[in-house]
């Protein structure tokens, strides 16, 4: 192997390493709040949660999510995502006479899932959309 | 201190509240011109009372875009109801607007 090749390969080999790394750590990160939410609970999907997202996000600074829960009694509302340093991006806990939707602006680093976990009293249900593609605009992030 | 605003709108059914903070919501995690992390500074709390019973309580982290909008649908509001916002962030300061639903 010669002294280019080698160099070339122990670069890409430390990048792959540092990217693994990371996408392990956000993984757990990610996987650690949506444990630390439901507390190990079992939870099932259901689609009376729905996530609106844009089809294309055009500038990941400001990117709108609603999500709306026809769950009967729904008390509590979670909004995740995976690839981020934090995963919880905002719960949402019902008292009575609101609506339970919630919706924010997110500022996302990398594209991601974005899962909503709701909790009616008794179990939680959860329902996941994915931003495929996100553009950065000078504004950063 | 952020700056608040109340919307309210009668929409079908229910009143669409629309809460708009002027807040950098800066998550710590950003580096300015000079190399230096600009600390966290974000809201963490935000709760939303109708005729002072609370109704609604949102937790948010760094996530939440630079002034943030949070939108509430209230079902049996009616005109005159008292609305009011309280909220406190990372550097534990609190505050609160009122509005009245037309």
């Amino acid at each position: 192997m010669d002294r280019r090749t080698y160099l070339k390969t122990s670069v890409v080999s430390a990048a792959a390493a540092v990217l693994s790394r990371e996408a392990a750590a956000n993984g757990s990160v990610y996987q650690q709040a949506y444990e630390a939410t439901t507390r190990g609970d079992s939870v099932q999907v259901d689609n009376r949660i729905r996530i609106q997202l844009p089809d294309s996000v055009e500038n990941a600074a400001v990117v709108p999510v609603r999500i709306h829960s026809t769950i009967s009694n729904t008390q509590k509302m979670v909004l995740l995502v995976d690839n981020h340093a934090d995963a919880v991006v905002a719960s949402c806990d019902f008292m009575g006479k609101a609506q339970t939707i919630l919706s924010v602006h997110m500022r996302l680093e990398v594209a991601c899932n974005v899962t909503a976990l709701v909790y009616d009293g008794t179990r939680w249900y959860s329902y996941s959309a994915a931003i495929a593609e996100l553009q950065h605009h000078c504004s950063g992030v | 201190m952020p700056s608040v605003r109340i919307n309210t709108r009668q929409t079908e059914g229910s009143v669409l509240v629309q809460v708009l903070f002027s807040h950098p919501m800066e998550s710590g995690r950003v580096i300015d011109a000079q190399g230096i992390v600009i600390p966290a500074w974000y809201l963490t709390e935000v709760s939303l009372h109708l005729n002072d019973e609370p109704i609604s309580l949102v937790t948010l982290s760094s996530l939440i875009s630079k002034n943030p909008v949070l939108s509430f649908e209230l079902a049996d509001a009616q005109p005159g109801d008292d609305i009011k916002v309280r909220w406190t962030d990372s550097r534990a300061k609190t505050g609160e607007r009122s509005a009245k639903l037309a």
